[in-house]
């Protein structure tokens, strides 16, 4: 994980939902998700690539399975900040090695398509308005981030 | 021996300690009288009491409201403060708690045993996690009780391999069912359900269900496999009905399974809980099936990633069965896990089918509950699920006469003995309309065995209902296979998928079993209170 994101904003609103960012049809088979990779986002939404997504309350409720993070890791989204979380994409998003940031401030503060840095040392998020500052992840969640999700993280763990 | 007069502060600091003459003396082995001969010699005047005014008094009481701490700031015990507090009659408690009284009182309420504020979710994953206690918001390393898998075992078993791991944690300890297929194979290429099988065979995983057996949580629950106050990890979208029996359920994702299946840890966040609260009596044709798809959309702004915890006189009076249908389906809408405390009637089910002890778990009587939530269902009336969002329901009297060309009864939330009797009671003797069809899946085999015996099956087939394996019933294929372009069904099941099935083309709404089988009688949505009188 590095400790410094920076990058355009793209902003979504409240209970912003995984078949929002992704048709369900187009994540059925593993290998419909290549073919339709260009045309995920529209028409609900325009997401560039390598943009930091900012979201409003219960970001990605309704999901439940791992291709919302797939699909954002494919678009090389490198965080995804919101005012708070559904469990499920949390969790996802962790395990996947997706720093996640629950800020409600800078929800407020951000517009979409504005600059802004993400200092993982100093804990804030510095942007047009000022600047937002957010708490340090819990001892196992930053273990498994600096290791890339859970995965290796296990394998790590068991010593393979 | 002659005696030297004592110093005029040697004398003092006697007198302070033994204030009389006579005590004085004592130490001296001299009369009091002498004692007094002496003082009057050093100028020194009998012993008088310090005098405390009542201003004095009653600012030290405000600040301490303790007479030992009080006493110790004039240097006098605590009884002696409370004469001085009898002397002034100030026998009020302060009102206002001082920052010494906070600072004295927190570490005594903490102390003491029965007084320590937490959540069921807190007590349970401090039980799992080692540790004494946690805090709401921190993450923990645990060891689940019971982690469970249903028709994504392939996957699940796919990742475990690419972890490199060669044996399972405890092969007691885990579960898989194979709830959402149908005989047959998927019609691709590549083994799917073999794979698992020849896993399991190789692992001796004891408790294993293969197709036909029923769907996942039923089985689990009618075979006790787990307990109350157990922590249960589940990769089934309705992971949180273990919730029913009174254990911590949550669901993961085929990842975080296959982990669990090579380490025997995971982490877990400690949820907030909302304290949700329903009162009132159910009307005649209202079913707790109702009760969620009113409830559920009330709740679902304030879903992320907290716990559910019911109670009230409406809950207490639910069966086991009906609890199931209550807790299951909130995973979906964004639950971390949901829970009917354990109670008597959970205790009853239970030993009926296991004779272990248990170990329940309950939430402090002033637990620190993030929200409280009220609901009153006497008034309820009938709900149906609406086909956009699962979760927003409407009343039955809006919904009347909609066309339905497909009636989905049981799967996953309402597929039990008691619903099917709800069903079979208002099918037996009628025929379906032509312009409907109607399916039955029972919830287990034991469920199936017992409909057959109570004659509930032969009223179905009669009024015209096919029936299918027990099992899921599968909302992602089943449904799609079920449905043709711009077809309607009106299911029991718990969620509707909206946006997973095709929903542009077809519609999904839910009901309780109750307003199934009404619906499929008459080929359009009905009220079921016309045919429970």
């Amino acid at each position: 994980m590095k400790n410094r994101i920076e990058g355009q904003v793209c902003r979504l609103g409240h209970d912003a939902r995984p078949f929002q960012v992704m048709p369900r049809r187009l994540s059925g088979n593993s290998s419909d998700q290549s073919s339709g990779k260009d045309s995920l986002f529209e028409p609900t939404l325009k997401l560039k690539k390598g943009e930091i997504i900012v979201a409003g309350r219960n970001f990605g409720c309704g999901s439940n399975d791992q291709s919302s993070i797939e699909l954002l890791k494919a678009m090389d989204v490198p965080c995804v900040i919101a005012a708070s979380f559904a469990r499920r994409f949390y969790r996802d998003a962790i395990n996947a090695g997706l720093p996640v940031i629950e800020c409600p401030e800078a929800f407020e503060a951000v517009s979409s398509g504005e600059q802004i840095v993400i200092d993982f040392d100093r804990l804030e998020i510095r942007c047009k308005r000022g600047i937002a500052s957010f708490q340090a992840y819990p001892d196992v969640i930053s273990r498994i981030l600096s290791s890339g999700g859970l995965i290796p993280y296990a394998r790590k763990a068991m010593g393979k | 021996m002659k005696l030297r007069i004592p110093r005029k502060k040697e004398l003092l600091e006697l007198q302070k300690k033994y204030r009389s003459d006579k005590k004085i003396g004592e130490v001296y082995g001299v009369p009091a009288r002498l004692v007094a001969y002496w003082r009057a010699k050093k100028k020194i005047g009998a012993y008088s009491f310090p005098k405390y005014s009542e201003e004095k008094i009653q600012e030290l009481w405000n600040r301490f409201g303790n007479d030992e701490k009080a006493g110790a700031e004039l240097n006098i015990s605590k009884a002696g403060f409370r004469q001085w507090r009898r002397k002034y009659v100030i026998n009020h408690r302060p009102i206002h708690l001082s920052l010494e009284q906070l600072e004295l009182a927190l570490p005594d309420l903490s102390r003491r045993k029965g007084l320590r504020r937490e959540t069921m979710a807190q007590k349970i994953l401090a039980r799992k996690s080692g540790l004494k206690r946690v805090e709401v918001g921190e993450a923990v390393d645990i060891e689940p009780d019971f982690a469970i898998s249903h028709g994504r075992a392939l996957e699940i078993i796919r990742k475990f391999q690419q972890l490199g791991a060669d044996r399972i944690w405890d092969p007691c300890k885990i579960a898989i069912v194979l709830d959402r297929h149908h005989p047959g194979s998927t019609g691709s290429r590549e083994p799917s359900l073999k794979v698992v099988r020849e896993f399991v065979k190789k692992h001796k995983i004891r408790d294993f269900y293969d197709i036909g057996q029923g769907v996942c949580h039923q089985l689990i629950i009618e075979n006790a496999l787990i307990s109350p106050g157990q922590l249960v990890l589940s990769s089934d979208p309705q992971a949180l009905s273990y919730g029913s029996i009174g254990a911590f359920a949550s669901s993961m994702t085929t990842d975080e399974m296959a982990v669990i299946w090579a380490s025997g840890r995971i982490w877990l966040r400690v949820p907030e809980t909302i304290k949700v609260t329903l009162n009132g009596r159910l009307s005649r044709g209202v079913s707790v099936k109702d009760i969620v798809l009113k409830i559920s959309h009330g709740l679902l702004s304030h879903a992320d990633y907290k716990a559910l915890e019911f109670y009230g006189p409406a809950v207490g009076a639910m069966s086991v069965s009906e609890r199931l249908t209550l807790v299951g389906a909130f995973g979906d809408i964004g639950f971390k896990s949901a829970i009917v405390p354990f109670d008597e009637t959970a205790s009853r089910f239970l030993k009926k089918l296991v004779k272990t002890k248990f170990n329940p778990v309950s939430s402090d009587p002033d637990a620190p509950f993030a929200d409280e939530a009220e609901f009153d269902i006497a008034y309820l009336t009938p709900q149906v699920g609406m086909s956009t969002h699962g979760f927003n329901a409407q009343a039955i009297e809006d919904m009347v006469g909609r066309r339905i060309d497909q009636v989905i009864l049981g799967c996953c939330s309402n597929g039990r003995i008691d619903d099917l009797e709800v069903a079979a009671r208002i099918l037996r003797g009628r025929q379906i309309s032509r312009d409907t069809r109607a399916v039955v899946i029972p919830a287990s085999r034991k469920v199936l065995l017992e409909a057959i015996d109570r004659g509930y099956i032969r009223a179905f087939v009669d009024a015209g209902c096919m029936i299918l394996n027990p099992g899921c019933g599968s909302c992602l294929e089943a449904h799609t296979q079920m449905l043709e372009p711009e077809e309607r069904a009106l299911s029991t099941a718990s969620w509707n998928c909206s946006g997973q099935v095709e929903s542009a083309e077809s519609e999904v709404y839910l009901a309780s079993p109750a307003t199934a089988a009404a619906t499929a009688l008459e080929g359009e949505i009905a009220d079921p209170r016309k045919y429970t009188k």
